[in-house]
């Protein structure tokens, strides 16, 4: 999975070691200045034939264009900031961040939420202690069971 | 004085190195930050209603007995959720048209088994990357295998190599490189 915002920022990083300008970059790629604008600042990523030419140009590896194996650390408290909401759920559905899932739970959208229910209930991801406490009712039964539970059920199914 | 529609944007707010930043949407962009659910900010409340109608007229309406379904997505069996797949792969449409909000009680067989359809199929409504994010690393790397042998178009490529394992990214461009 590849975070497009650290993948702008390294595209801008290196345009700028390089001393180039947006407009001369872009020329040489032969996209429109705008087009360049958009993949630094994360809005999108290059199709894979500009991956290629930048590849070439920066005279770089894919792994370090496309920030494959770099750490960057993400942020508890606000999750997304300066990185992409898809990157953010793949790392925590894979259990690569150093982060108790409950404390930024609420920090995910609905579908969100279910992605990480859905690995749990899979037994793909651990789940976490009292979890049922920062469930609403609909994912309580999802990720409990199909019959009615209360919350004690769940707290024994969580223990 | 412009007109009101040439004042409309879409916008999309983002922080970066800790500075809030608004940048402007094309259309194709804001659908695709809308398939992601990502935040995306109209303008123009006019302009949201137009976007949504907009994409929403392309695919056919969903039916009360829909409606009723999605509410009930929670609650239902695997085995019940595997048959809304099968309608779906049959191509019943009503159910196309609310995907995005079934896909995510899917377990992984049908999420690949749906995918598989959506890819070999290119006259389906359904734009790949709204189920891409949810989709096995052993599907999509059997995708880079189709694409390596000429049977994939580079389009649909350029939208789904953001979600590659990156064995399969290096993958993908070792033979771009090389072709």
């Amino acid at each position: 999975m590849i975070d497009q915002i650290q993948v702008g920022k390294k595209i801008k990083e290196e345009r700028l070691n390089r001393g180039l300008t947006q407009d001369e970059l872009s020329a040489s790629l032969k996209i429109s200045r705008q087009a360049l604008s958009k993949w630094e600042t994360g809005i999108s990523l290059p199709p894979i034939e500009a991956v290629v030419e930048l590849v070439r140009l920066l005279n770089m590896s894919i792994e370090e264009l496309l920030c494959l194996n770099k750490a960057v650390p993400i942020d508890k408290d606000n999750l997304f900031v300066n990185h992409s909401r898809l990157y953010v759920l793949d790392q925590l559905l894979k259990d690569k961040i150093d982060i108790k899932l409950e404390e930024v739970f609420y920090q995910l959208s609905k579908q969100e939420r279910m992605r990480i229910l859905h690995a749990i209930r899979e037994g793909k991801m651990k789940r976490p202690n009292q979890f049922h406490v920062y469930l609403n009712e609909a994912e309580k039964k999802f990720l409990y069971g199909s019959k009615r539970r209360n919350d004690d059920d769940c707290k024994k199914n969580d223990d | 004085m412009e007109a009101k529609g040439e004042m409309t944007m879409i916008v999309k707010r983002m922080m970066i190195e800790d500075k809030e930043m608004f940048v402007q949407l094309t259309k194709e962009e804001a659908i695709k930050c809308y398939l992601n659910n990502e935040d995306i900010i109209f303008t123009d409340e006019g302009e949201k209603e137009v976007f949504i109608e907009s994409l929403e007229s392309k695919q056919p309406k969903s039916n009360k007995k829909m409606k009723r379904m999605l509410g009930l997505l929670p609650f239902l069996e695997d085995e019940q959720l595997s048959l809304l797949v099968d309608e779906i792969i049959k191509g019943d449409e009503t159910i196309e048209k609310d995907l995005m909000s079934v896909v995510p009680f899917l377990n992984q067989t049908d999420c690949d088994r749906l995918f598989d359809k959506i890819v070999i199929e290119h006259n389906t409504s359904i734009n790949p990357i709204s189920i891409a994010p949810f989709v096995s690393e052993e599907a999509l790397s059997h995708l880079v295998d189709k694409f390596i042998e000429g049977r994939l178009k580079e389009e649909l490529m350029d939208d789904i190599y953001p979600f590659l394992s990156s064995k399969d990214i290096n993958r993908l461009f070792a033979y771009l490189i090389n072709k």
